[in-house]
């Protein structure tokens, strides 16, 4: 029998929406859409956005497909193996993300289109790449008329960026509480007075949200008059781009993001030892998909990478899937994606009836969980059962590397360092009990030079 | 008084007189204060986009000439 379903977050544009069939992704283009999608194929856009990696693939379908009589055609896009939401990038990414949206408006303009919206929520990681996965987002472009999608774009992209520029990298998780972007009035007023010296964020941000019409809403003239050249379209998304362009963050200095895996708590016999180990564990069980828990800057990502399809490199702190990013761009790798999540409180699901963009776990579970120095963080520093981190990690993970670091370890001693020692149940015999009642505990190994003790545990 | 006609000429005057056309098959409500405020600064954009040309002309130009010496 077949199944179709739309996907809970493509209902608002009447052009098209995504849809679920079989357990496969199409996309419906409505017969409103018809001249702009033949415009695109025709003009040679499509082909260049793909060639450039801007925009994913995609190829024709049955229309017998279709789920309502508004549809012209059905396409079958390239599938993103995990969707990920502008709330979780790190600040390259989401810069990357905007410079790719403004990259495809500049092409759209030279073969006669424009986007039609600018939403975050429109770019996905592919390949470790952003990529436009609306294709309906493109349509004809309204000569005289100004881009419909300036102010979603400011919002969901330079408002943001702009944040985490002059504060911190932790501001990035505000977009989680505004998903169509964080409110222009609200990001003037969080900028610091100095930001209006830069002509960009001056115009794009603080006058744009000052700005009034008039004579408060007029009537729309039907007459569509000239008033917005082609000229001005392009000198603003020139100047979009130049404004994202000159905007950085600055790594702390001290923190995680110092920290690099195995460099600072173990002996050199014992870091060699655990490479050695984890590399031999995911190649013998050859995952497709990995979610390396607490990944801080990525090196046991890179590890798992060598063999499986895909890592998600999960961390809550947001300066080390920055460093993780970075590092991945100069490299080859193009199947891990750096995300920022914190696993004692990972993403909701949310939007309209909590159903538009997926919790994290609904984007489970993983073939295989690293959960490499983390455990002590979340039973100690965060006093969180072993019991309910087994299960959770069971719901997330079909199996398990993981890293059972006992008191007498240093880091340890650093977390219990201030505060009273409540964790009477902390403990490797209560460890694998809680474990054992989700997983099947199949491989126990010590490290040397250390009292850390490395498990492969298969979900129940 | 010169001073607050040049401004109403320059600034306002151009967003008063100006209609609004309706987005064409735009589902994404764009704002009327966007709308109007791309119009406004609409002439500077233009500019901006001269001025952006001809800085990259001249760097490529001076590249060039000092390649050869």
């Amino acid at each position: 029998m077949t199944l179709s379903r739309a996907q809970p977050g493509s209902f608002r544009d009447p052009h098209g929406f995504v849809f679920l069939r079989d357990g496969e992704i199409f996309r419906q283009v409505n017969k409103v859409h018809l001249a702009a999608y033949t415009l695109l194929t025709d003009s040679g856009l499509y082909k260049t956005l793909v060639d450039e990696g801007l925009l994913l693939e995609h190829r024709p379908a049955p229309l017998s497909h279709s789920l309502t009589d508004e549809a012209a055609l059905i396409l079958k896009p390239d599938l993103v193996p995990f969707i990920s939401y502008p709330f979780e990038w790190c600040f390259g990414q989401l810069r990357d993300a905007a410079l790719a949206t403004l990259r495809i408006q500049k092409l759209a303009l030279d073969h006669g289109l424009s986007l039609r919206d600018a939403s975050a929520f429109n770019i996905q990681f592919y390949n470790g790449r952003p990529v436009l996965i609306d294709l309906t987002s493109l349509g004809i472009y309204p000569v005289g008329q100004p881009w419909v999608a300036y102010r979603q774009f400011c919002q969901h992209f330079l408002a943001p960026l702009a944040l985490t520029s002059y504060h911190d990298l932790r501001v990035g998780r505000l977009s989680a509480s505004y998903l169509d972007g964080i409110p222009l009035d609200l990001a003037s007023s969080l900028l610091p007075w100095h930001s209006r010296v830069r002509p960009g964020l001056l115009t794009h941000i603080h006058l744009h949200a000052k700005a009034r019409s008039a004579d408060g809403r007029t009537k729309a003239d039907h007459s569509g008059s000239r008033s917005f050249s082609e000229r001005s379209m392009r000198g603003l998304v020139e100047s979009l781009i130049s404004t994202v362009g000159r905007l950085s963050c600055r790594l702390p200095k001290d923190g995680w993001v110092t920290y690099e895996a195995g460099k600072v708590v173990y002996e050199k016999s014992a870091a060699e030892h655990k490479v050695v180990l984890v590399r031999d564990l995911v190649e013998k069980h050859h995952p497709q998909v990995v979610w390396d828990l607490g990944a801080n800057t990525g090196e046991y990502s890179a590890i798992a990478a060598e063999v499986a399809d895909l890592v998600i490199s999960l961390d809550y702190d947001a300066a080390t899937i920055e460093r993780s990013y970075a590092r991945l761009t100069d490299s080859a790798l193009r199947n891990v994606l750096p995300l920022v999540s914190d696993l004692t409180n990972p993403t909701p699901a949310l939007g309209w009836a909590n159903r538009e963009r997926s919790s994290l776990s609904q984007r489970g579970p993983a073939d295989l969980g690293l959960a490499l120095a983390l455990v002590h963080h979340l039973a100690i520093g965060a006093n969180i059962p072993f019991e309910q981190i087994a299960e959770y990690f069971s719901q997330v993970c079909r199996a398990l590397i993981i890293e059972f670091v006992p008191k007498s370890d240093s880091m340890v001693h650093k977390l219990l360092a201030f505060r009273e020692d409540i964790f009477t149940g902390y403990s490797e015999q209560h460890f694998e009990e809680s474990f054992g009642r989700w997983f099947s505990i199949e491989e126990r190994h010590s490290l040397p030079d250390s009292q850390r003790i490395i498990y492969f545990m298969k979900r129940r | 008084m010169w001073r607050t006609r040049a401004f109403f000429i320059l600034f306002l005057a151009p967003v008063l007189l100006i209609g609004l056309a309706a987005p064409a098959s735009a589902y994404l409500d764009p704002g009327s204060t966007s709308y109007l405020f791309q119009l406004a600064i609409g002439a500077i954009l233009g500019l901006s986009l001269g001025i952006r040309a001809f800085w990259d002309r001249l760097r490529m130009m001076a590249a060039r000439l000092f390649r050869r010496g």
